[in-house]
């Protein structure tokens, strides 16, 4: 019992980052980026890369945001530069980021079971809190980082352009150079997720990103539940809670019986239901 | 004409260029406007009002001609940065604001126009302070809903709000699109006297469009009809003080009765 609920948060906090980056261009941009299942696994492509060359895992980690954020400059690129739709831009970004990825790790997956880094460095057989605080301590870093950036200046900006595009640039705001930045970063915080899983379970696999997108869209759908006012604050910490409830009931689902070959559908599942109830919500609330 | 603050030059716009529906919205449009008039623009549907306005605002690329502000050519200007000297307010009230920030947010945003917008707080507290002066005397109650989402407020407080963005950083032109249209009467008339009050203010060089001949007569100081896309008839002055609802609606039917009499209109020029 314990021990699923510890897996859980484990899982919950890694893929917390995720979520903060698919909140970052789905919500905050209006930009529904599929890049994500790609960027995924060249976060950890780079990272175990960086840990085979020798660099430190935490130094690693920084690795896998800087290819994870150019992994999103692709999309951005497709988009902005070359006028390719939205969705059309992140799967044909995540197609190309197949290849590059495998051309990176040189094999389909690439071990590091016997490499230091710095999950195995915190995790004992016996007590799994010090992963914990460490994820915990990312994620909270992450999270404070975006509170303030979404206040700043630049952040009012940020979140005009993907309020409305051209009421922005009617006031001043170069929009372009705004969602270029905003798609970087949240596949950076992707990356970050991707060489911190492939820390966690020892590996790095080419095939490790399918299914992150919806994994995402499903926590943070769970998480805007529990959303209880409009501040920035609030909306980031409930998603956090999402990431870590998506897992705790998954988890759950698995020791109950459900296969692990059913998980897919399951989230699906979840994303269709949460959609559902936000279409009636909206429906209910409206005066007739 | 050097003394001319802005000149709309023999602009041209065809929409659809090329084809058998190309729309002329545009055609060899001219005229000049000297440093702080208000003027208002009325005309029928398609008359090229707005065309005009996303011309001058860099929202569309035209055919031809020029637009000449303070002796300098902008039509190269890309419409993000022509925004640092040009607002506009627009009809539809969700599309004057930022629905998903708060009141203060919004104001905070329309202050960092032209300002490289940095890594600081956005809204800053002596940035409260002012936007709770300039709310107040409104008496909309506005002030005391700095950090309600905007999308809280009515048409007419939206409208109100979006004027404020338009000119609390002073533009050298301000466009306003229909920006009462979607009201009713009453806070029509309210947000048009706000309108008039900053307008006068702050001297700023305002180009008014509206359906509403009244209120093109009442306010401004000078009056354009805008017809298939030329100036049909104007009026400045005394001659605009002299002007009555009456004559406007007479010269407006006399154009339409022109235009369905005109059966040979050449869409397509090539």
């Amino acid at each position: 019992m314990t021990d699923i609920i510890f897996t859980s948060v484990e899982l919950g906090l890694l893929y917390a980052l995720v979520v903060l980056g698919v909140f970052l261009t789905f919500r905050i941009l209006n930009f529904p980026d599929l890049t994500v299942d790609g960027s995924f696994a060249t976060g950890a492509a780079a990272t175990a890369i960086a840990i085979h060359a020798g660099v430190p895992g935490l130094i690693a980690i920084i690795v896998g945001f800087l290819a994870g954020f150019l992994a999103g400059s692709l999309t951005a690129f497709l988009h902005i530069r070359l006028g390719i739709g939205k969705i059309l831009a992140g799967i044909l970004s995540l197609s190309m980021l197949y290849t590059i990825n495998l051309r990176l790790m040189g094999s389909p997956n690439l071990s590091l079971l016997n490499q230091e880094n710095i999950i195995s460095f915190l995790k004992t057989p016996t007590n799994p809190i010090y992963t914990i605080i460490f994820l915990l301590a990312v994620v909270l870093f992450v999270k404070f980082l975006l509170d303030w950036f979404l206040q700043t200046e630049f952040g009012l900006q940020f979140r005009a352009t993907g309020d409305n595009e051209s009421t922005s640039q009617s006031f001043a705001i170069n929009t372009n150079a705004k969602k270029f930045l905003g798609i970087g970063l949240s596949n950076g915080l992707v990356g970050v997720a991707g060489g911190l899983v492939a820390q966690y379970q020892g590996f790095a696999d080419v095939n490790m990103g399918i299914g992150t997108i919806i994994l995402g869209l499903a926590a943070l759908m769970l998480g805007e539940v529990l959303i209880l006012n409009g501040k920035i604050g609030t909306i980031t910490t409930s998603i956090i809670i999402g990431a870590i409830l998506y897992q705790l009931i998954i988890n759950f689902a698995l020791r109950l019986g459900l296969a692990g070959t059913d998980l897919k559908f399951v989230t699906a599942l979840i994303v269709v239901i949460a959609l559902v109830i936000g279409n009636n919500k909206k429906y209910l609330s409206h005066d007739k | 004409m050097t003394n001319d603050f802005l000149t709309i030059h023999n602009i041209r716009k065809i929409y659809n260029a090329d084809t058998a529906n190309g729309v002329v919205a545009l055609n060899n449009l001219s005229f000049s406007v000297t440093k702080g008039e208000f003027i208002t623009i009325v005309g029928s549907n398609a008359s090229g009002k707005t065309t005009l306005f996303n011309a001058i605002a860099g929202s569309i690329m035209f055919t031809s001609g020029d637009i000449i502000l303070e002796g300098k050519s902008i039509i190269k200007i890309p419409e993000f940065r022509r925004a640092c000297f040009i607002s506009r307010v627009q009809q539809n009230p969700n599309d004057s604001v930022m629905i998903s920030m708060t009141l203060a947010e919004n104001l905070a945003m329309a202050k960092l126009k032209g300002k490289r917008a940095g890594l600081s707080k956005g809204v800053k507290k002596e940035w409260r302070d002012e936007f709770f002066a300039l709310l107040k005397p409104l008496g909309l109650g506005l002030e005391k809903r700095l950090d309600d989402k905007i999308d809280l407020l009515s048409g007419g407080q939206k409208q109100t709000v979006a004027l404020l963005m338009a000119t609390i950083v002073k533009p050298k032109i301000l466009l306003l699109d229909e920006h009462t249209a979607a009201l009713d009467p009453k806070m029509s008339k309210k947000v048009l006297e706000i309108t008039n009050r900053l307008v006068k203010d702050s001297g700023v060089t305002t180009l008014m469009i509206t359906h509403n001949i009244h209120h093109a007569v009442e306010f401004g100081s000078r009056l354009i009809l805008l017809d298939k896309g030329r100036v049909g008839f104007e009026a400045n002055g005394e001659h605009k003080q002299k002007l009555n609802v009456v004559d406007v609606v007479e010269k407006m039917e006399n154009k339409i009765a022109e235009f369905e009499e005109d059966i040979s209109i050449p869409a397509v020029k090539k």
